[in-house]
């Protein structure tokens, strides 16, 4: 058996309420699952989890379904749980430099549609996003992948005109400039993405 | 994913609080330029400098895009046209400071510092070409900025020097009469001059520098006012160590952003990187005034008793800051108080609120000096000696920098308004509150020895 096959992906998706990642995990650790990347928000009262995990003896799908739906205390037929295989996409990850987008403004139906067709349209690659609201204003903040052979400032420029033609402000800069302003390490080193690129 | 308010605060300083790199200075040693034929010796400043900087300005231009912070000046600093001008006459000194201008244009960049000389401990025949031929060059060229050290905490000050540049600087204005004296403000003399400051006038690449550097000077006035301004907001009765609490976390970020653009101009140009220099250096624009900070700090009227202490508390917050963010901290550092490019500071020297004498004790405590002050055109030798004096024994006897920038406007009086434009802004002629009386002092020339605590080996 390889690798990947011992390795699983799981997405859970619940109202929100203390205690779901210890019903998750309870369930996962029975198996002796090790969780290998994961990743946890709440959006509208929603907890969303999406996770992979490795077992050295992979347990088989429908007692490990039944134990996490015991576990978070859903029902059989309730679509909160989704597991399957692991694919392994790693490697196919974009290559390029990360960008922070932001976007502010008046709020309008298919807004993120527009922005998002924008960047893919440059082949650039959205990897988070998240919206708040500010009052009558909503920003979204996003962290992308620019190809490294954009022209980025042609990018950029497009990027606010777009936007702008939406009533918006937007700006697109390289993610460094926010991690120099606000976390300690030396510069003269390079920021410690640069480091873990190396 | 990076925090969003991080993301925010940063987009805040950038879009609304004028948080820019004010200047990417690139120093060039022309020490291999030296040649006994003032042509050859043109021709190679000229190559060397347009070899060295011709990337610059397109450089900085790319990585201020890729960061979204404006570069707003890019800038070069030789090393000191004295060494060049050694055994000529003052005609080379007129050609080198054409090929400087000259190349300064063709490299794109808006000045040019350098056309400088050490004379703290004496004047060497290269030295007093440079000083003689102020009036010419800097009414002849349109870039080139000079700067000249007269004292030093380890010499002393050098009274002979003093009077020559005092007397320079007096024919320097009158001979741009026409500009109201403009070309003295591309000129500062200083006690305990930096060899790596980025900033203009006084920018030189210095005799302890390699062969070329990249030098960053950092501002931000407008976001150190909005910090404290916010601070006040929420906590109505904060305490003046909250402030300097405040403005210490604010330079730390202003910093970081003038050090990640520097060093990766460097890094492109494949030049060493120097010093980031974060000097709050004010603008004429509405929101990017030093006057501002102290106004928020609750001196709503500058110039008013603790006005000093409040300069002095912001000087040394920025400082702290600045040196927590980066162990490449250099340069000036601090606070300037430049009156005319300051709208605050022009306007309290305007209603009599800021006289010259409170400008001198501030400059005891702030990181240059006496900064683009205008004095009246028929201002004596003596009175201009005298002021120099006064303002580098601050900096010598205090083992700090000070500086001295005034403009002596021909034909103009105390009360007069004057408005160079652009950067260099506008403001009222001042004077001494007692402008004359110390002739024979000044007059007597010689040497001021160096303090006790400059033997300190």
């Amino acid at each position: 058996m390889t690798k990947t096959e011992k390795r699983w992906i799981l997405t859970v998706l619940v109202p929100d309420r203390v205690g779901v990642l210890r019903d998750v995990t309870r369930a996962v650790a029975g198996f002796q699952g090790n969780i290998d990347a994961f990743r946890q928000s709440i959006v509208a009262g929603l907890y969303s989890l999406v996770l992979t995990v490795t077992f050295e003896t992979p347990p088989e799908l429908g007692a490990l379904d039944r134990a996490l739906r015991e576990s978070l205390a859903i029902g059989p037929d309730e679509p909160a749980l989704l597991i399957m295989p692991y694919g392994g996409s790693e490697a196919s990850r974009p290559v390029g430099s990360r960008y922070v987008a932001m976007i502010r403004g008046r709020d309008r139906p298919g807004l993120l549609f527009h922005i998002a067709s924008f960047l893919s349209r440059r082949s650039v690659n959205i990897e988070d996003w998240q919206v708040e609201f500010d009052g009558d204003e909503v920003i979204h903040i996003g962290q992308v992948t620019v190809p490294d052979a954009a022209d980025i400032r042609r990018l950029q420029e497009d990027f606010r005109a777009s936007l702008e033609e939406l009533g918006l402000s937007a700006s697109l800069c390289h993610e460094n400039i926010f991690r120099a302003t606000h976390e300690i390490y030396g510069l003269e080193r390079g920021t410690p993405r640069e480091e873990a690129h190396d | 994913m990076i925090d969003s308010r991080d993301v925010l605060t940063t987009l805040r300083m950038v879009q609304e609080e004028n948080l820019d790199v004010r200047t990417i200075t690139l120093g060039i040693n022309l020490g291999e330029c030296a040649d006994r034929d003032p042509r050859r010796m043109a021709e190679c400043v000229h190559r060397r400098i347009v070899e060295k900087a011709g990337a610059l300005v397109e450089t900085c231009d790319e990585i201020s895009g890729r960061y979204g912070v404006p570069i707003v000046n890019k800038r070069l600093a030789v090393s000191a046209a004295s060494g060049l001008l050694e055994g000529h006459g003052p005609e080379a000194a007129c050609a080198l400071a054409d090929t400087l201008d000259a190349a300064a244009r063709e490299v794109g960049v808006d000045l040019i510092g350098g056309f400088s000389a050490w004379v703290h401990g004496g004047m060497t025949p290269g030295e007093r070409r440079v000083i003689d031929s102020l009036p010419e060059v800097l009414t002849r060229t349109e870039r080139v900025c000079a700067s000249v050290n007269v004292a030093s905490t380890r010499s002393g000050i050098n009274v002979d020097a003093v009077l020559r540049v005092a007397e320079s600087l007096l024919k320097t204005s009158h001979a741009d009469a026409g500009r109201d004296g403009f070309a003295a403000a591309k000129f500062v003399v200083f006690a305990n001059m930096p060899e790596n400051n980025p900033f203009m006038a006084g920018a030189v690449l210095g005799v302890g520098e390699g062969a070329g550097v990249i030098n960053v000077g950092v501002s931000g006035p407008g976001v150190i006012k909005r910090a404290i301004d916010r601070l006040v907001k929420v906590h109505p009765g904060a305490t003046l160590d909250a402030i300097a609490e405040e403005i210490k976390h604010t330079a730390f970020r202003v910093t970081r952003t003038g050090e990640l653009l520097g060093r990766e101009v460097a890094r492109r140009l494949g030049i060493p990187f120097g010093v980031v220099d974060l000097s709050l250096a004010p603008t004429p624009h509405v929101g990017d005034s030093v006057g501002e900070i102290y106004q928020s700090m609750g001196i709503a009227a500058v110039g008013a008793p603790g006005t000093t202490a409040a300069v002095a508390l912001v000087n040394d917050a920025v400082k702290k800051g600045g040196a927590f963010a980066s162990s490449s901290v250099g340069g000036l550092s601090g606070a300037f108080i430049p009156v005319m490019e300051d709208p605050v500071l022009s306007a309290a020297v305007t209603r009599g609120d800021l006289t010259l004498e409170k400008l001198e004790a501030m400059t005891a405590v702030c990181s240059v000096g006496l900064d683009m002050i205008v004095l009246p055109g028929d201002v004596s030798v003596e009175t201009l000696g005298g002021l120099i004096l006064d303002e580098v024994a601050i900096g010598v006897t205090n083992r700090k920098t000070t500086g001295v920038r005034v403009i002596p406007a021909p034909g103009k009086k105390v009360g007069d308004r004057l408005d160079f434009g652009g950067l260099f802004g506008a403001g009222t002629v001042t004077e001494p509150a007692c402008p004359s009386g110390a002739e024979i002092f000044v007059r007597r020339g010689g040497h001021i020895p160096a303090p006790i605590h400059s033997m300190n080996n």
